[in-house]
């Protein structure tokens, strides 16, 4: 049993107002390359909570990488959009006293199905099953989007802007200004961004991570969407394109959904919810700009390991992916939109 | 490269000998494939006998890059590394717009960038361009 444990179960005590708790079991999820993610199996003896349950702790690493929302940010995004009927792991408790478990963290209800983005795209599927979990996908996006939080709820998101693709441009360089090497390739993608700007957007709520591995899937149902992490007001196309993205197809590049199937049954499922109108020149500069974005994320990853003090091997060989997405970023910029 | 692949390698055997059992292999499959995948990574960079080349001529790069310098081919003189300076040097280069499209020296800055990002997949995952190919 992890040593943290005891602790844990005093704190869920607490604020479950059980008599008792009990954890049987801890497990450190592999999933989640920045925040710790752990399953406890818990077992709550009187109050609102009583009986067994299963629950995801989410705690900080110790170690972040820039534009990564705290755990109190995190939750209270996760908070906003179970309340506004997205799937979402229901949300029970957010800790930022670090004297219980040493840093901030929250729990969650856990939800059922994977989130592995290599065996899902790969399991056995009709293109019937491919087509109507994409638009289940599409619709979800659709309806974040469509969350109008009021200012209040969410007053530590960034600036709300019209032109989200030129503060991206500015927020990577600052990002690459910010990591002791140059990239000139990714200085190169970005210059090609600032001579390819997409039209203003309005400002909309968007996930920023969302993707196939963020995606919680049960047979061919979406059961969840995870990480809210990097969420902020941004252009909706930015979502869309991020999903799309080569850079997030598992290596299935013909399979332009996320490696899952086709883009027009992900556009279909968001437009029928009510998603913005599809601009295809602006999900293609977002595509461009998910290569760059994720480039400089395994540019950081590499810093929590080289000079942070992170040790694990998974941010650090993170780094080493960051040469394929630039490779694929420069053949993008080269050619017209398919 | 950062981090260090020899950062990385302390940290595997760290790893090996403080946390692993017989019996943690499968358990730990995940941790195990990366503990290979980072040795893979280590032995092309020893492998590789260009990157000690490269840091010697590390002063001449800056003059390498510059704009108005002659047509140069950077496989051909041997010199896909750049050194951290010509990195810099570059990168201010590209978002100052030196090297934009209808800019003299647009082309052979573009073969360049496409040659080091290829070359640095060739070491870090070879695989990539096979997988992309077939």
């Amino acid at each position: 049993m992890e040593s943290f444990c005891p602790r844990l179960e005093a704190y869920l005590r607490h604020v479950s107002h059980a008599r008792s708790v009990s954890i049987s079991s801890a497990e450190r999820l592999t999933a989640g390359a920045i925040q710790e993610n752990w399953l406890i199996a818990v077992s709550f003896d009187g109050g609102p909570m009583g009986g067994k349950h299963e629950l995801v702790l989410r705690r900080d690493a110790i170690t972040s990488i820039g534009n990564s929302r705290s755990r109190a940010e995190e939750f209270a995004l996760i908070t906003l959009a179970h309340q506004s009927g997205i799937k979402v792991p229901k949300p029970l408790y957010l800790c930022t006293d670090i004297d219980v478990l040493g840093r901030s963290f929250f729990l969650m209800q856990k939800i059922v199905g994977s989130a592995d983005g290599r065996v899902i795209t790969r399991e056995d599927r009709t293109r019937s099953d491919r087509r109507n979990l994409l638009t289940q996908m599409g619709r979800e996006l659709a309806l974040i989007h469509r969350v109008k939080p009021s200012l209040s709820v969410l007053s530590f998101l960034g600036k709300k802007t019209h032109q989200p693709a030129k503060s991206a441009i500015l927020r990577y360089r600052n990002a690459l200004d910010a990591l002791p090497q140059a990239a000139p390739i990714l200085e190169w993608g970005l210059r090609w961004g600032e001579r390819h700007l997409p039209k203003p957007a309005n400002p909309t709520l968007c996930h920023r991570d969302f993707r196939i591995g963020n995606l919680m899937i049960k047979d061919n149902h979406l059961t969840g969407v995870l990480d809210w992490e990097f969420a902020d007001w941004g252009d909706p196309m930015e979502d869309v394109g991020w999903f799309c993205a080569k850079c997030w197809r598992f290596g299935l590049s013909d399979r332009d959904a996320g490696g899952l199937g086709k883009r027009e049954d992900f556009y279909a499922g968001y437009s029928a919810a009510g998603g913005t109108p599809i601009d295809t020149d602006s999900v293609w500069f977002w595509e461009v700009m998910a290569h760059i974005r994720w480039a400089i994320i395994a540019r950081e990853q590499g810093e929590r390991f080289a000079t942070q003090g992170e040790r694990s091997l998974e941010p650090a060989l993170t780094a080493y992916i960051a040469p394929q997405l630039e490779w694929e970023m420069m053949q993008m910029t080269e050619q017209t939109r398919p | 490269m950062r981090p260090d692949i020899i950062q990385i390698l302390e940290l595997v055997r760290d790893l090996l000998r403080d946390e692993y059992t017989e019996e943690d292999f499968e358990r730990r499959r995940y941790d195990t494939l990366m503990m290979a995948n980072a040795l893979s990574i280590a032995a092309r960079v020893v492998a590789d006998d260009t990157v000690p080349v490269v840091e010697e001529l590390g002063g001449t790069q800056e003059n390498f890059i510059r704009p108005d310098e002659e047509e140069f081919n950077p496989r051909d003189s041997g010199l896909w590394m750049l050194n951290d300076a010509a990195l810099r040097t570059l990168a201010r280069a590209i978002r100052a717009g030196e090297y934009d499209p209808k800019t003299s020296r647009h082309d052979a800055a573009l073969a360049l960038l496409k040659d080091y990002a290829q070359r640095a997949i060739e070491i870090h995952n070879p695989a990539y361009f096979k997988k992309e190919t077939t």
